[in-house]
């Protein structure tokens, strides 16, 4: 590359580069301490960097429900937030999968215009669509139901899922197409034998920032949802209305909200730029 | 080719299920908002439905609430990717060299894009709580007082949900720009070395304007998101002090299921709100199309 190797670039770079780290992760390194602490050592003030560490935040978390301090039933929000981000995603993939295909391979009317009104979709501003939602559902007696939700996170898991894998699918030859059909295999065969074991990664890929939109979602549960339907954020969000926020189990109950999309954030970092930008960017 | 009866059925209908679902889920729900927008409907008092033409839209277009606060929230978006857009680039720029530090950097601008942004707003709640946060007691340190306000005073309040969004965002901004910085043709920035150019001279005249597809998709993708913040109003300072913080999704939702649920009022307000944001949206998907030769 173009840097020269003078000394800004051999001791100013990596001290910037330090400092950026630091940036990043101090915020995150306190919460993370922070989870490790007990009832006592949490209200020390100024806060201890060293200290006995402790699980009683996250046997407070797992433990303890409903009659525990914290009064939540964290394994149900767990089974909420998985259940509903893993069942919306898969209608989804169902609905999006083919219409990627069509704007991929097929010839279909009004292309550019289909694959924009998806794009669109990742535009909206959520409170603005949720108020008649919210009235809709109520009126179907889906408000603050598991079904209810998942109707709606369907909707915000299709961008990703349509945009992404039309830009994967894209980079599959027009030809291997062609000559799947010059061999008499019909649309659906053909995507389902052919273009979609190709393209395996960018089906992992497209399906788990379906998945992360809803998993990481606060607004659709906190409107539309209710106390059966909570997830977790929204339960984290309930704790803090309390007088004494507890933030080893807080942060305990983020930890471990945190994991999954971790390490998926370890395999997948080749994808990255594509999948936040759906696909825009390659 | 075989006779079309092998071919099955038709390549619209492979986009039909989907459309059908939009449109019940999303068009359908925009219809119905117009619909509540022509009503006066409080739902806490039990008065309405009742058709009032537009009196929503008047009172929505004239009041100071309604203005400020889609005033406050497109500067509050052009500010944050104003001072987002060449940060980021510069990360990117630092990031994008063959070294083990530079490489566990890019691993790490991952994580806050993959933490709950309700758990990062807890996080930097937790810092900036008197009494308990390390942030906070570094400021009681240094200017003596224990209740800094990091939310209740007006300059304060903007630089502390800049700096939460830089800590949220600037991450996308690098990893999207790093990922342009490495899809750009290698050749004129080589020619230019060449020709002596030095590095500054070379990366204003080459590399920014090769990057600029990537920017406008940036631009577009920080506006929005800014357009939807929400959470850290609801978790931070409830539209205060006074109206500092009254974003339009926070006003909405305020106005519509808050304690007033003036139904009719918040449509309009709402109504009116996705209109700016489509066009905003659209015009720069428009741009970004045209300068990618779609």
């Amino acid at each position: 590359m173009s840097m020269r190797k003078s000394l800004a670039s051999r001791v100013i770079l990596p001290i910037l580069t330090i400092l950026l780290l630091v940036w990043i992760f101090l915020p995150v390194y306190f919460m993370f301490i922070s989870a490790f602490k007990d009832n006592t050592e949490m209200f020390s003030y100024p806060p201890n960097i060293l200290f006995k560490p402790s699980i009683q935040g996250f046997m407070d978390a797992l433990y303890a429900p409903a009659s525990g301090q914290t009064g939540r039933d964290w394994g149900l929000h767990f089974m909420n937030s998985a259940l509903l981000s893993t069942s919306s995603t898969a209608i989804a993939l169902l609905l999006g999968v083919p219409v990627a295909f069509a704007l991929s391979h097929l010839k279909i009317k009004n292309k550019e215009r289909t694959a924009f009104s998806f794009l669109t979709i990742r535009m909206l501003p959520a409170v603005a669509i949720l108020l008649p939602l919210y009235l809709m559902l109520f009126r179907l007696g889906l408000l603050a139901t598991h079904v209810g939700l998942i109707m709606v996170y369907v909707i915000f898991g299709l961008p990703w899922i349509v945009w992404l894998m039309r830009s994967f699918l894209e980079s599959i030859p027009h030809e291997v197409y062609e000559a799947a059909q010059v061999d008499g295999a019909s649309n659906p065969r053909i995507l389902l034998t052919i273009l979609l074991p190709a393209v395996k990664a960018g089906l992992l890929v497209s399906a788990v920032f379906s998945i992360l939109e809803c998993w990481n979602d606060f607004v659709v549960a906190f409107i539309i949802g209710g106390a059966g339907t909570m997830t977790v954020p929204v339960a984290l969000g309930t704790l803090l209305s309390e007088r004494l926020a507890l933030w080893n189990t807080i942060f305990a109950v983020g930890v471990l909200n945190c994991i999954p999309a971790l390490i998926i954030m370890v395999i997948m970092r080749k994808y990255w730029a594509r999948a936040l930008t759906l696909g825009l960017v390659a | 080719m075989t006779s079309g009866r092998h071919r099955g059925i038709s390549p619209n209908s492979y986009v039909l299920p989907a459309i059908f679902y939009v449109t019940v889920l999303t068009i359908f729900p925009f219809a119905y908002l117009i619909y509540m927008s022509f009503f006066d409907w409080h739902i806490y008092g039990w008065t309405g439905p009742v058709f009032n033409g537009g009196a929503n839209f008047v009172e929505a277009l004239t009041s100071p609430t309604f203005q400020k606060s889609i005033a406050l929230t497109l500067a509050y978006g052009c500010f944050l990717t104003l001072v987002e857009l060449p940060l980021g680039i510069g990360v990117a720029l630092l990031l994008n060299r063959e070294s083990r530090l530079a490489y566990f950097a890019r691993l790490a601008m991952m994580l806050p894009l993959v933490m709950t942004p309700f758990l990062i707003f807890m996080q930097w709640r937790y810092l900036l709580t008197p009494g308990t946060g390390p942030v906070s007691y570094v400021f009681q340190t240094i200017t003596g007082n224990p209740y800094f306000g990091f939310f209740s005073a007006v300059p304060n309040v903007y630089l502390t949900f800049l700096t939460i969004d830089v800590w949220q965002w600037l991450p996308f901004v690098t990893v999207v720009a790093m990922a342009g910085l490495n899809s750009m043709p290698r050749e004129p920035l080589e020619a230019a070395q060449i020709d002596g150019a030095n590095y500054w001279t070379s990366l204003r005249h080459i590399t920014l304007p090769l990057l600029r597809p990537t920017l406008v998709v940036i631009v577009l993708f920080r506006l929005i998101d800014s357009f939807k913040t929400f959470e850290s109003v609801y978790l931070f300072t409830g539209g205060g002090p006074g109206t500092a913080t009254n974003f339009a999704s926070w006003l909405i939702f305020k106005t519509g299921l808050g304690i007033v649920q003036d139904i009719g009022l918040s449509s309009a307000y709402a109504v009116l709100f996705l209109i700016l944001v489509l066009a905003i949206s659209w015009t720069a998907m428009y741009a970004m199309f045209k300068i990618r030769g779609g």
